[in-house]
């Protein structure tokens, strides 16, 4: 009873009062997008291993990364849905035995991610068997799988994380705690991880050594992999009495993982639950006298924003989804790709001339607009902008600034923090095209096309705010309003891409048709919030 | 002075939440509305501080329309609002200097005001911790610090006693009948009968989004015919049968 209770309050979202035929098309285009994608993935890599003989070790390589995925991802996870859930605040007054709470917490964490596998682990699976033309048995071993993988992890980092909350209950700074609590955890985790593997480093030798004997890559990942050795052996040897042993075994494993895990954590969940429903404070914050430097005029646009920005650094969630990923991705995309380039130079191909030719083009210009593109939809800013305040942003419609400039204040984060990615990829596309003009065009472009995206999101989020959360990472990872961010980013990438094969030799007129239209769509847009701005803050109330 | 002319307001098309509305609260008067779970006191008090859309009708501000002239309504009140949830983040000193910027009150009168009433509501001690440490009713403390710091004419109080401990509500309730004796508007809306039958100048009763009664409580009694309690009279007239 308390699992339904748990897992309905966690997975209600606000009801989409739109379109109902227009979001379901905009949720299968963009299912359809990424299945499309995993499925390119999974065919060429799958291809590229059958070539050399190691096609088993996809298989192994696949399991491997959900499995640190589970891993990364449930560390914030199991903090919030343990221990900074708004529920916690009813659970806690009612007679219910810790083990059942934290068990129907668990169970929840565990749905949680069947989404993200079917995504990461069953396409992929699916399209393997298609392609190695395996029988009905491997599908059902591959749902198997599906339903268990996720036990381990999340028991295992949930256990790490709720002994730390016991220990860090102490700070009364609930922020601060979570974040120390995370960093352990994340060390504590990629320590699992890292020391999944007790056997010998992979050298150049013992690769070479692998790939000549057939799958014998897939083998050495199971052997290296010791705590996932019986889970790759089920899929490896599905059709033998082995994979249902390993299969049973795993299970076994994951029941008595859940079992344990959910006493040992109920043992000492109670104090660090009730920790951070408390108000603590912070005896040296108290306040003995106020002075008139404390209360200083400021700048109401620069108070809006200044208000904006300390909500989102002062809240984990928000602060790793909506800073520090926007602006960590594109740096350690642009030293990876330096680095092949790097890479490949030294080994004496001539990958620059390559790059120079294909990118001299108006392909070229619509490749790195859509780049920026890809890269602006992964800062989720002004896709909560006015969802990350819960019930409190509904006040926004009642202070004395007009609706329009607070839209505008709203986009200026997510917009600034494009500024990196802007930035990364304009000076990228200089190296290629070495011409400073084409390169300016470029970066206006860019920031017009980012300027354009932050409007677009915010109008998502105003479409249907998510004011009525109850953790704010729920609210961020279970928030469906990123479907549409990803639909709009599809349909930007796919006219961008289909605009440019036509005049594929006009880059110069292409680059200022393209700048002429954002230019114009961004005046549009504008325009629009400011007639409609009813309209577009009715549903915030 | 609100005035609220011919108000109507429905979520689903057909079916209406406010049902022509119309009254008017003048200067010098604490106004309070009442009326049952559900009524549409809330949908009332989010309709005049510009939250929820009007469907029909206007509301004017002092003279200032909601609809057609919104910026310069809203300057014309303090709003607080039922459920104290607000920017959990922010300090509460940096919430106050927040809507003190919003308001643009000075830095002087921001420090006096901001001292004298933190210190009464007796938060003032913890104005440089987070709000997400306050209890509730240090959170609805905060907020109505708020709305006196920036001393509009018009105070607009959604459940404002609600969490509040015996003292800060009395006080709340001296600076209320305070403000309007000023030749100020207090508005505010109550489950407590009590509370209305103590200070409130006038009332409306609200039901089912329609407005069942205004006047003075004597009216009320008057109008019901009962002699006893505003309890008594609101059951009354708020009675289906």
């Amino acid at each position: 009873m308390i699992t339904s209770v748990v897992l309905k309050n966690s997975k209600r979202n606000e009801v989409i009062k739109s379109n109902k035929a227009l979001t379901i098309l905009a949720f299968i285009i963009v299912f359809g997008f990424i299945s499309a994608i995993m499925i390119g993935f999974s065919v060429m890599t799958i291809s590229r291993l059958r070539e050399i003989n190691q096609s088993n070790a996809f298989v192994n390589m696949l399991l491997l990364l959900n499995f640190i995925i589970l891993f990364s991802e449930s560390i914030f996870h199991s903090l919030n849905t343990l221990y900074f859930s708004k529920d916690l605040g009813i659970f806690l007054r009612l007679p219910i035995k810790p083990v059942k709470l934290v068990k129907a917490k668990i169970i929840d964490m565990i749905i949680s991610q069947y989404q993200m596998e079917a995504l990461m682990l069953a396409i992929p699976m699916f399209v393997y068997g298609i392609i190695m033309n395996m029988s009905i048995s491997f599908y059902l071993f591959v749902i198997g799988i599906l339903i268990i993988l996720p036990v381990i992890p999340i028991c295992i980092t949930s256990l790490i994380v709720s002994i730390l909350m016991r220990f860090t209950n102490f700070m009364k700074n609930k922020s601060v705690a979570m974040y120390i609590t995370a960093i352990i955890a994340l060390v504590f985790v990629w320590g699992i991880i890292a020391n999944i593997g007790g056997g010998e480093q992979f050298t150049t030798d013992s690769f070479q050594n692998m790939i000549i004997h057939a799958d014998g890559l897939a083998n050495e990942l199971s052997e290296t992999f010791i705590l996932m050795k019986p889970i790759m052996n089920i899929l490896s040897k599905y059709n033998e009495l082995s994979g249902i042993i390993n299969l049973l075994i795993y299970f076994l494993e994951s029941i008595a993982i859940y079992e344990l895990v959910s006493f040992i954590i109920s043992k000492i969940y109670l104090k660090g639950a009730i920790g951070t429903t408390v108000n603590g404070k912070k005896a040296r914050n108290k306040l003995n006298k106020l002075e008139l430097e404390d209360v200083q005029k400021g700048n109401v646009n620069l108070t809006y924003v200044k208000k904006e920005l300390r909500i989102m650094l002062r809240t984990p969630i928000f602060l790793i989804q909506c800073v520090v990923m926007p602006i960590i991705y594109p740096i350690i995309t642009a030293i990876a790709v330096v680095s092949i380039l790097k890479f490949a130079q030294n080994m004496g191909l001539d990958v620059m001339s390559i790059i120079y030719e294909n990118t001299r083009n108006a392909t070229g210009f619509a490749t790195f607009l859509s780049i920026g593109q890809a890269f602006f939809m992964l800062n989720f800013s002004s896709i909560i902008a006015v969802s990350k305040e819960a019930r409190s942003g509904v006040l926004m419609k009642s202070y004395p600034i007009s609706l329009e400039k607070q839209f505008k204040l709203k986009t200026i984060i997510g917009a600034g923090i494009n500024l990196v990615p802007s930035t990364i990829i304009s000076i990228g596309y200089y190296y290629c095209v070495q011409n400073i003009l084409q390169t300016a065009i470029l970066f206006v472009a860019l920031f017009i096309l980012n300027i354009i995206g932050e409007k677009v999101k915010l109008l998502i989020d105003l479409h249907n705010p998510q004011i009525k959360w109850n953790t704010e990472y729920t609210m961020m990872k279970q928030n469906t309003n990123v479907m549409y961010e990803l639909f709009y980013t599809i349909m930007v990438i796919a006219i961008l891409a289909i605009s440019s094969v036509f005049v594929m030799n006009y880059l110069n007129i292409y680059a200022i048709i393209v700048l002429l239209i954002l230019f114009v769509i961004n005046i549009e847009l504008s325009s629009n919030v400011l007639k409609n701005k009813e309209k577009i803050f009715k549903k915030l109330y | 002075m609100i005035e609220i002319k011919n108000v109507s307001q429905s979520y689903v098309k057909g079916k209406k939440i406010i049902d022509n509305m119309n009254f008017t609260i003048e200067n010098n008067t604490v106004f309070g509305v009442i009326g049952p779970n559900g009524a549409g006191k809330t949908t009332t008090i989010n309709m005049i501080t510009g939250i929820l859309n009007i469907d029909e009708g206007d509301i004017l501000i002092d003279g200032k329309s909601i609809t057609k002239e919104p910026i310069e309504a809203k300057k014309q009140f303090g709003f607080v609002p039922d459920t104290p949830e607000m920017f959990e983040k922010l300090t509460g000193l940096e919430y106050l200097n927040f809507i003190g910027d919003v308001y643009k009150v000075d830095p002087k009168i921001r420090l006096e005001k901001i001292e004298e009433l933190a210190k009464e509501f007796g938060i003032y001690g913890d104005l440089k911790d987070r709000i997400q440490t306050y209890s509730h009713g240090m959170k609805q403390k905060l907020l109505i610090i708020s709305v006196l710091m920036h001393n509009p004419k018009n105070w607009i109080l959604d459940e404002p006693l609600t969490g509040l401990d015996p003292k800060a509500s009395f006080l709340l309730k001296k600076l209320m009948k305070e403000h309007a004796k000023k030749g100020n508007t207090v508005f505010f809306s109550t489950h407590v009968l009590d509370v209305a039958e103590k200070i409130c100048d006038k009332i409306a009763v609200i039901d089912e989004g329609k407005v069942t009664f205004v006047g003075t409580i004597k009216e009320l009694k008057e109008k019901s015919k009962t002699n006893t309690t505003l309890e008594e009279s609101f059951l009354k007239i708020t009675s289906k049968e």
